[in-house]
């Protein structure tokens, strides 16, 4: 009998408080924050789910973008609210848009919101735009996916396996490098090919060759939490490389004037930090993917010194990329880690000097073991004969 | 009793009101008096004239007596294997309306009855209630005897023993307990019939009313008692250490001591490849979770907790919401109530009826309702999910436990998400634990853990390899492989 | 009310591992910083200290529990059974404190923490109600039911545990890894004294305890290390330090095959699992104290109604901020405990080995 009073006592505690209907959220997919003359602005891309009068099971979400400015991230995502009949809800957010000049110089404001939000998952992508406001990213529609922030998340972790040259960035990965002692981040960056103007407008995707798209383009280095640099395709293979996220690359040489590419597809790197100098181990096996000369691939000597050549290109990335660093003065690999990592005592004396000093005249010696697994499907070339 | 025969007779048919059943006959052997009595809805004609017309007419003509008296020569000479000799009223009302016949000799203040039953019951049919494809499909049926004999010509073990006892101030059903004495434990049985002694009821008309009162301590929606219409299960369930009781008038026998891990083997387990069992059994299992936790889990997910939900699915769930007017926790209820009414209709109509009941069942809590915006399709889906697990068990009891909890924990769901149901969940766990049937914890082999045990429960091993009955049950001869010891 | 030998080890695994959750792994860590692994195998050489201590009380007489055992040793008995009884009821609000701020910061977080505290109190009043073999058996359950999750959050995060992350090795120097083994100590192992409310008697095969409890007791301390080490080894020590919860938050970076993620609401219902029976226990021993020392009834369950409102209110109201209580944790607690659970059950020891003699 005691146990029956205590239901209507339940009920009188219903969590109305976290108690939320779905169709009461507007779910977040993509963030995009830009600096407005001293002001955030926060643009959010919203599910939009139209409530249609003969529910028929037909599903067509379609994506709504708002925006608010203030003068915190907080005060900008309250003024966005004001604007949306919903309530915002951040824990399905696929990407971070950042614009250059918050990139420059407010970058810890907007990762210590979002990092202290308990509703973010903090397993998101960061992107840095390029070129334009993060908020004009995030509006250009585009043709494959509904929503252009899951488009773009998509786009990074395929390209992420099959170029070599960007980079993508979890959000918790990006605030580990920004935390730990002696490596800095890198962020990859996207921006649009054509006007973006009209890339907002539905007729964008209508046309079977869309007029306005996005396009993933070079790394952003940072040196502690400010941008510094872009990095071209060369270096930022390079900066793959080094930084042992290379599944795929595509590796053009010049042989007797003519190209020809090697598909690597294991590539290990070690780095050991001593005494001033940097050794790094690479072991990598690819196999000839595209040959546009006339060689003659049984020869054991062409193989050598396509091997060789190959080598020499790789040696030639990995130097791009430190020479790049050496020179924005910023440790985007971790070297310093390392010796943070293994000789404590010694990191503590010059963990000041390390970025600004150090760093830029450390001696590089770089080891590639390349073995030539493959030739493809073909053995040798395809002999155009009378 | 008195000693003149004809206020023996009027003595009866005042006991009964003078009921319209009571026949009598009198005859007259060698200027004694003698008659018999028989209620005629209970007894059977044939074997009335049969056995006892001709019997006494044989006397009525032999010209020897053999005895002294007249009672002793009838006593000895009636060919009927059942002959008793009662001398109080209230038996003999109680042999009467058994279906026993009264011979009545006038100067004595005996009576002889004899067994002239009428055959009221149905013969020997197929279960209905629990079908099994490959294996035996005989079932049990009202009458006490016959049922004892399916379980006697299953197990010829002189230890098989069957105890009788009678309840019911008014109905004075038979109640036969039976088990194998070197197997069961003798702490249950004497508890057990110490239970039934304490029984003060009017009337006992089903097996349901022994479990009843036998276990009302205890209030669980869970059964706690397995009642079961197959000798071939109760057979097994005697093998391993279980006390059985069969009732008189009712084709359901009650098995004791019950775990929770046996409502969820059939007897079809046992007649199949030994790796399908396992399937299955785990199937059951997992389908008694889905059937209570799905529809909480659901509400819990999407009002709540919708950080589990991934993306896509999340957005397609909310443009299913947008077209719904009530909150999701009515929207599921409405779908639950109705569903039950649904089935309950089933279950009563009449064959007559036939399949109109299902059509319109299905109509409604199909397409339209999903078209008319009164609920959203992936409700439909989850509570038939739901509903269709619940009723992969051949115990009713179990689904209807299953219909409470279910709602008990969308309640619980509604009101607080993931963190309700888990407390809810630790809840049922305890009450699940503090069960105990005859002494047996209701959670075994899981809770006192005995990895052995877990072969014939959660999955079913070879035969080979099942070597010991369960420990839970009983602790002497546990082998069932090899000699008992 | 018999309880079997391997659901007395089930028991106290709750009561060593319901505060590793929050305050134990966050001291251990702030003192030893990524050398914590090394303080924990420190713990566990040191913890035996305290376990013999508690073995030999329980060898004492195998018929009394503690509070019987210290009701026969006169008024200075019953003085320390209540002084004892307060700081069980104190160290039960401390899980509960913990558990509610754990589940208004994740999952309900516009709920005030009190409905949170009532409705976590309705599972803990209606387990401890029941009698002792019930709670033993829900023991087990739960035991299983968390190994089960624990093995599965750990094979899903062992991919991508990264050894390095726990280097450089002894950087802290001895102190701090003493500090953090200290720490663990008082809020781990210290707590093991509330077992000792159930008699040697009441447990079936008692010359089996000592084999049945070390197996429990190393895979949990195993449990522990390997939780400790894939943090640091996913997330880095600095990162590890930032978060409130690591652990909640290194289970939401569970992801395999791109379906098996967002789980981290369901893993970690195993906190919540050990929590609630590390209450019930709490309260078991305080329902048996009161009523063996006072020698009343227990009439409609009323001393554990009082018992659960008491602690919802010190729960409640005991630590005006977070970082109080972080702080209090820390630097505080596992001195009280080692005075409450170390130096009194030392003394209840030498008083009955004096009074053998």
């Amino acid at each position: 009998m005691k146990k029956l009073l205590i239901i209507p006592l339940m009920f009188l505690l219903t969590g109305c408080w976290n108690y939320r209907e779905l169709n009461q959220l507007a779910i977040t997919t993509g963030i995009a924050v830009d600096k407005e003359n001293d002001n955030y602005k926060i643009t959010i891309m919203i599910a939009n789910s139209k409530k249609s009068s003969s529910s028929d099971g037909s599903i067509t979400p379609s994506a709504a973008v708002y925006d608010g400015t203030g003068q915190t991230i907080y005060e900008a995502f309250k003024d966005t609210s004001l604007s949306v009949s919903k309530q915002i809800y951040l824990s399905h957010i696929d990407v971070l848009v950042l614009s250059e000049e918050v990139a420059k110089n407010n970058l810890t404001d907007v990762i210590d919101f979002l990092f202290r939000y308990p509703q973010t998952r903090n397993n998101f992508y960061l992107v840095l735009a390029k070129d334009k406001k993060a908020s004009d990213i995030l509006k250009v529609t585009t043709p494959l996916e509904t929503f252009p922030s899951q488009n773009l998340a998509k786009n990074l972790e395929i390209t992420d396996k099959l170029q070599g040259f960007t980079y993508t960035v979890d959000f918790t990965d990006f605030t580990k490098s920004l935390v730990s002692e002696g490596i800095n981040p890198i962020l990859p960056s996207v921006t649009v090919i054509g006007n973006s103007e009209e890339g907002n407008k539905e007729e964008n995707v209508q046309q079977n060759e869309p007029s306005t798209y996005l396009k993933l383009d070079m790394l952003g280095l940072f040196k502690k939490d400010k941008f510094v640099a872009w990095a071209n395709p060369n270096q930022s293979k390079g900066i793959n490389i080094i930084n042992n996220k290379i599944y795929i690359l595509g590796v053009i040489i010049d042989y007797q004037n003519e190209k020809i590419v090697t598909e690597i597809t294991e590539m290990k790197t070690d780095f050991k930090v001593e005494n001033n100098k940097v050794k790094i181990t690479i072991d990598t096996a690819g196999a000839i993917q595209e040959v546009n000369t006339n060689v003659d691939l049984y020869n054991l000597k062409t193989i050598e010194e396509i091997q060789k050549s190959d080598v020499e290109k790789i040696k030639e990335y990995v130097n791009d990329a430190i020479n790049l660093a050496k020179d924005n003065k910023t440790d985007i690999f971790g070297f310093g880690n390392y010796v943070y990592k293994n000789n404590p005592k010694k990191w503590n004396e010059i963990k000041d000097k390390w970025d600004d000093e150090i760093f830029p005249s450390l001696e590089v010696e770089i080891e590639v073991n390349l073995k030539l697994q493959a030739k493809g499907s073909i053995n040798n070339i395809v002999e155009v004969r009378e | 009793m008195d000693k003149e025969l004809g206020k023996i007779i009027s003595h009866i048919k005042e006991m009964n009101g003078n009921s319209s059943d009571i026949n009598v006959r009198y005859f007259n052997i060698h200027k004694e008096k003698v008659a018999f009595m028989f209620l005629e809805s209970v007894a059977s004609d044939d074997k009335i004239s049969n056995f006892l017309g001709k019997s006494l007419s044989i006397n009525v003509r032999s010209k020897k007596n053999i005895f002294e008296n007249l009672f002793d020569n009838i006593n000895n000479t009636i060919p009927n294997s059942k002959v008793k000799i009662i001398d109080n009223y209230d038996d003999i009302f109680y042999h009467l309306a058994s279906g026993f016949t009264c011979v009545f000799v006038d100067g004595y203040n005996k009576a002889i009855t004899l067994e002239t039953k009428a055959l009221l019951d149905r013969s020997v049919t197929e279960a209905t209630s629990e079908p099994v494809l490959k294996g035996p499909k005989d079932c049990f049926i009202e009458n006490i005897l016959a049922n004892m004999g399916l379980i006697r010509k299953r197990i010829k073990d002189p230890n098989l023993y069957f105890e009788e006892t009678k309840v019911g101030r008014r109905t004075k059903t038979k109640v036969i307990i039976g088990y194998i004495k070197d197997i069961a434990d003798e702490e249950k049985v004497n508890l057990l019939k110490k239970k039934l002694e304490k029984i003060n009821i009017d009337g006992i008309i089903d097996s349901n009313y022994i479990k009843e009162l036998l276990t009302d301590n205890q209030k669980s929606f869970l059964p706690r008692v397995i009642s079961t219409e197959r000798p071939d299960l109760t057979a097994m369930g005697l093998l391993d250490g279980k006390i059985a009781i069969i009732v008189e008038n009712t084709p359901y026998v009650l098995l004791l001591p019950t775990v929770f891990a046996d409502f969820f083997k059939s007897s079809e387990d046992y007649y199949t490849k030994p790796f399908n069992a396992s399937f299955t059994r785990i199937l059951r299992y997992i389908a008694f979770f889905i059937a209570i936790l799905v529809p909480a889990f659901y509400i819990a997910v999407t009002t709540f907790n919708m950080e589990i939900v991934p993306s896509s699915l999340l957005i397609s769930f909310s443009i299913q919401r947008e077209s719904v007017p009530f909150p999701t926790i009515i929207e599921v209820l409405i779908l639950v109530i109705s569903y039950e009414i649904l089935r309950e209709a089933d279950t009563r109509k009449p064959q007559i009826m036939g399949a109109s009941i299902s059509i319109v069942g299905a109509l409604i809590l199909g397409e339209a309702a999903v078209s008319a915006g009164v609920i959203s399709p992936i409700v439909v889906i989850v509570i038939s999910i739901s509903a269709v697990s619940g009723m992969g068990f051949n115990d009713p009891d179990i689904t209807n436990a299953i219909r409470i909890w279910r709602i008990l924990f969308m309640l619980a769901a509604c009101m607080f998400g993931i963190v309700g149901i888990v407390t809810l969940f630790i809840i049922f766990i305890t009450k699940l634990n503090s069960i105990e049937v005859l002494g047996t914890p209701y959670l075994s082999p899981l809770s006192p853990f005995s990895l052995k045990d877990f072969k014939n429960s959660l999955t079913r091993f070879p035969q080979q390899k099942i070597k010991t009955r369960p420990s839970y049950f009983n602790k002497k001869n546990i082998n069932r492989i090899g000699s008992d010891k | 009310m018999k309880v079997t030998n391997s659901e007395y080890a089930c028991l106290s695994s709750f009561l060593i591992r319901s505060l590793f959750f929050g305050p134990a792994i966050y001291s251990i860590l702030h003192f030893a910083l990524q050398d914590g692994w090394i303080s924990i195998i420190v713990s566990f050489i040191l913890s035996f200290i305290p376990l013999i201590i508690y073995y030999k009380l329980l060898n004492c007489n195998p018929n009394d529990n503690i509070v019987s055992l210290n009701n026969k040793l006169g008024l200075i008995g019953k003085i320390i059974n209540i002084i004892l009884t307060a700081f069980v009821i104190f160290h039960a609000s401390l899980i509960l404190w913990n558990l509610t701020n754990f589940i208004y910061s994740q999952f309900l977080f516009q709920t005030p923490l009190i409905v949170i505290a009532i409705i976590i109190s309705f599972g803990i009043f209606y387990v401890s109600i029941k009698n002792l073999t019930t709670i033993a058996r829900t023991g087990t359950v739960f035991f299983i039911i968390s190994t089960i999750l624990y093995f599965i959050a750990a094979l899903s995060l062992i991919g991508k545990c990264d050894l390095n992350g726990l280097k450089p090795i002894f950087n802290s120097g001895i102190t701090p890894i003493l500090k953090g083994s200290f720490s663990s100590l008082g809020l781990n192992i210290f707590p093991l004294f509330i077992i000792l409310i159930i008699p040697k008697n009441n447990i079936k095969n008692n010359n089996k305890i000592i084999s049945s409890f070390f197996k429990v007791y190393i895979f949990r301390y195993l449990c522990m290390l390997s939780v400790l080490v894939i943090c640091v080894a996913i997330l880095g020590i600095e990162l590890t330090n930032l978060y409130q919860y690591p652990e909640y938050h290194i289970l939401k970076t569970i992801n395999i095959a791109n379906f098996f993620q967002r789980v981290e609401s369901v893993l970690s219902v195993q906190w919540i699992f050990d929590a609630v029976m590390s209450i019930a226990l709490c309260l078991y021993y305080v329902k048996e104290s009161i009523t063996k020392t006072f020698n009343l009834k227990n009439k409609f369950n009323l001393i554990n109604i009082i018992c659960i409102i008491s602690i919802l209110i010190i729960a409640n109201y005991i630590f005006t901020s977070n970082t109080v209580a972080e702080t209090f944790y820390k630097n505080i607690y596992p001195f009280l405990t080692s005075i409450f659970f170390l130096i009194i059950p030392l003394i209840i020891l030498i008083i009955v080995k004096v009074k053998k003699t």
